[in-house]
């Protein structure tokens, strides 16, 4: 009899606290949580982190950053377009948001339907970068190349289905030429055989490879974007000499469909503020990227994206079959 | 050696102050925890702490998250010896004999051997990475998909021999293991191989899930009904009985140095070095030892050389990222994503361009592996007491820790499913003298093998020949070669020694 008492009142108190707090007055009221789709230690998971505390400063509410990896990205991505849109649950969109659909037939998040977007956080395009050995200091050379040793050469990508993959595909449609890929499991095995001289050339993001770049084992032949990298201006663009040879790779932040107007705006406005921090520029301007595109402009980029992905996959065949 | 010694001597400098040697001690700290728990492990710590790292300086930041990355390999022994529950891959060998240690009372000097084998090799680990760093780091670029295969051939070969019972029941844990491992994603089509539509199995069955089961559930199954109620009895345990004898001592020494050599040399495999260096020095002690049915019944051999291999192996895949910017583990791209954040990109200028920060973070490897030895012998003591708990507290309350260890992997509860459903095959296939460490090999390097191949095979457009042209491959192959044909000249020595007695 004694010790039910204190135990009913123990009971009573948890069940005091259970109750959710009801979100009353402005947004936020209490803390956000961003989904990254992928293991920790990511690219989007960096991303993430890297506005993390300036974000929560400007909110005045903490961002928790919680992973939820699994299915390539698609496990967490579904939970975010399945939960309730009232700004405390937010994902970061990768270009896989954009590659997925366009390869694999089974992706099942529609993502320009199932969610809003908020703000990029990274943006960067890829270089093309050959081993030192290899015999081609510009484009038209290795194209000449290619053409003259057609199934020698080898070009390796961090994963089949992956933005680098379908790139390569296209350089491979613009110039015509014949070549091996090889794929990998992430990019670091990949960049190691490159410098090794296993892989011949690659399409990678500026971080994978500024650093091989610079100590000459590796080097950059174009980045495929129409401008060009701050810290490494001498790269040339290869959209001059290939048309249409453009990728943009980014980490960005997205609500779940439905969510207000006002939310999005206002956490787009925190992001904004967050990026152009002098901290989160010079990261920035480290990985050759840039960040803080907003809400409208960040939905027309991957619409953009989704639709240039979608027209390579179906014309080189490529689909990533599940059974 | 000048240069050397001046910047080691700079960088002892720099770790030593306060700042570098607290940081230090709670990156240690929390890594051994976190390789002796179940489940979480050394990688999502380092992304969990990453952020807090922002706010300090680059080099004490990076201090705290190697001593996370290093001191997991300490802990991961602790709940293999205690428990026989291997906190990660590599620890997996250590249960062999380390758990049958315990059960004789002598968890105090498996866990005092461990400690010191650890030490011994992290350190000579750490002067060959002050030494050799760029050269090692050359050699380990002259590996190649065509290598890795044949020193993963090479590994899963010895660790069909490291069960004491039949090498025939130990190859069917490794095929089985493989077997398991093909569950998942193909590395060059894409396709998803026997997922069934299930999304959590895109990335193939959890290692941690599977050892879990395997070691764990099954174990505490077959414990079930046992007449015994606890390990050791708490009045048992004295410094004395913590110290190995004079014997033991000697025995470890020579393990403890072929372990750190393997270890040191298979470091930078990616993704399996600290595993297969484990394996394959434990494969090697009992190849070489007098009496090898002694494995498995709690040889103290067993014990030092893995722990020294996979210690050795930790501090050696520092290199190629150190040196080339190359991560070898999953975990070192996080170390290296830290990295790059502070501003420090590894790689060949990182040594010439960031030399204090190089030797900084060299000398406080030194120091935390010094840290972990002197924080780890005064816990022996705890932890051996923990095995005087009953049975009937110990064990839910570990099944518990194991279940909420493997789904705070994912978030996900089919990960725990895995477990109880694999534990539950895995105490059959145990009862019956399979051994679990031999499938959890198989499931790790399996998959890994099967891309090393036909990564070879692409580069050189099917031709098997590339194993031969190349010098390294090609002396893997004869090593295989010399490994296979003495497997066989003793098996059919013991046949014939066997049948000898019937002829008079």
């Amino acid at each position: 009899m004694k010790r039910i008492v204190p135990a009913l009142m123990l009971c009573a108190a948890t069940l005091v606290t259970a109750f959710p707090a009801a979100a009353q007055g402005s947004y936020p009221s209490r803390p956000i949580k961003w989904i990254v789709p992928y293991p920790p230690g990511g690219g989007a998971s960096v991303a993430a982190r890297l506005v993390q505390e300036e974000v929560s400063a400007q909110l005045g509410q903490p961002i928790i950053i919680e992973n939820r990896p699994g299915a390539a990205g698609a496990i967490g991505t579904m939970e975010v377009s399945r939960a309730k849109p009232d700004g405390y649950t937010m994902v970061i969109l990768t270009t896989t948001n954009v590659v997925a659909p366009a390869v694999n037939p089974n992706w099942p998040s529609d993502t320009m339907k199932e969610f809003v977007p908020v703000a990029t956080l990274i943006e960067n395009s890829s270089i093309l970068t050959v081993n030192a050995s290899i015999p081609a200091k510009t484009v038209p050379e290795l194209v000449a190349l290619l053409k003259a040793n057609p199934g020698k050469y080898n070009f390796g990508n961090a994963g089949v289905g992956g933005v680098n993959h379908l790139t390569t595909e296209l350089f491979k449609r613009l110039t015509q030429t014949e070549f091996t890929q090889m794929p990998y499991n992430g990019t670091g095995p990949m960049v190691g055989d490159l410098l090794a001289g296993n892989v011949h050339a690659t399409f990678e993001s500026p971080e994978a490879v500024m650093s091989h770049i610079r100590s000459g084992r590796i080097r950059a032949l174009g980045v495929a974007s129409t401008t060009r990298i701050p810290t490494a201006p001498d790269i040339p663009l290869l959209p001059e000499t290939l048309p249409g040879m453009v990728n943009v790779s980014f980490s960005g932040l997205a609500a779940p469909a439905g969510t207000p107007r006002a939310v999005v705006d206002k956490m787009a406005a925190a992001v904004a503020a967050a990026v152009k921090s002098p901290a989160v520029q010079q990261r920035l301007r480290d990985m050759g990227s840039t960040g803080g595109r907003l809400t409208d402009d960040f939905g027309r980029l991957m619409q953009t994206e989704i639709d240039k992905w979608k027209a390579v996959a179906s014309e080189s065949k490529i689909v990533v079959k599940p059974q | 050696m000048m240069d050397i010694a001046s910047g080691f001597m700079q960088g002892l400098a720099t770790a030593m102050t306060g700042e570098a040697l607290l940081f230090c001690l709670i990156g240690v700290t929390i890594g051994t925890l976190v390789g002796a728990l179940p489940g979480i492990g050394a990688m999502a710590t380092i992304s969990i702490v990453l952020p807090v790292t922002f706010t300090l300086k680059p080099l004490i930041g990076l201090i705290m998250l190697a001593g996370i990355f290093y001191g997991a390999q300490y802990g991961g022994s602790i709940a293999s010896i205690l428990l026989s529950i291997p906190g990660m891959a590599s620890s997996a060998v250590t249960c062999l004999d380390g758990y049958p240690m315990a059960r004789q009372g002598k968890a105090g000097v498996a866990l005092l051997v461990t400690s010191v084998s650890s030490f011994v090799g992290g350190t000579v680990s750490i002067l060959l990475l002050m030494l050799l760093a760029p050269t090692l780091a050359e050699f380990a670029l002259r590996f190649s998909s065509v290598e890795y295969f044949l020193v993963m051939f090479l590994g899963l070969m010895g660790s069909a021999t490291i069960s004491s019972g039949s090498p025939v029941k130990g190859l069917t844990m490794v095929v089985l293991g493989v077997a398991l491992g093909t569950v998942g994603t193909d590395v060059n089509s894409g396709i998803f191989r026997f997922t069934f539509g299930t999304l959590q199995l895109q990335n193939g069955f959890g290692f941690i899930a599977v050892a879990m089961g395997l070691f764990g559930v099954a174990e505490i199954l077959s414990n079930v009904g046992k007449p015994f109620a606890m390990l050791v009895s708490a009045k048992s345990i004295t410094v004395r009985s913590m110290l190995p004898s004079r014997q033991e001592a000697r025995a470890c020494v020579m393990p403890t140095v072929r372990g750190t050599g393997l270890g040191a040399l298979f470091g930078f495999i990616p993704g399996a070095g600290s595993t297969i260096s484990s394996y394959m020095s434990y494969a090697l002690e009992k190849r070489l030892a007098k009496d090898p049915s002694r494995f498995g019944q709690g040889a103290v051999e067993g014990v030092a050389a893995p722990e020294a291999a996979n210690n050795a192996a930790v501090q050696t895949s520092f290199i190629p990222m150190l040196s080339l910017g190359i991560p070898t583990d999953p975990t070192l791209a996080i170390l290296m994503a830290a990295m790059i954040v502070h501003g420090i990109n590894p790689g060949p200028q990182f040594i010439t361009e960031h030399a204090p920060v190089f030797w900084g973070l060299v000398a406080s490897f030194w120091v935390g592996n010094v840290l972990l030895l002197i924080l780890n012998i005064p816990f022996i003591g705890l932890w051996v007491r923990l095995l005087s708990v009953p049975y009937k507290f110990l064990y839910p309350a570990v099944l518990f820790f194991v279940a909420i260890g493997v789904y705070s992997i994912n978030n996900d509860p089919f990960d725990v499913y895995v477990a109880g459903l694999i534990g539950l095959g895995g105490y059959l296939l145990v009862g019956h003298g399979y051994p679990p460490a031999a499938l959890l090999i198989g499931l790790v390097i399996g998959p890994m093998m099967e891309e090393h191949l036909k990564r070879a095979m692409l580069m050189s457009r099917g031709s098997f020949s590339i194993f031969l042209e190349r010098p390294i491959s090609a002396v893997l192959l004869a090593v295989i070669g010399l490994v296979a044909a003495s497997t066989v000249v003793r098996l059919y020595r013991g046949r014939s020694r066997l049948a000898a007695p019937a002829n008079p």
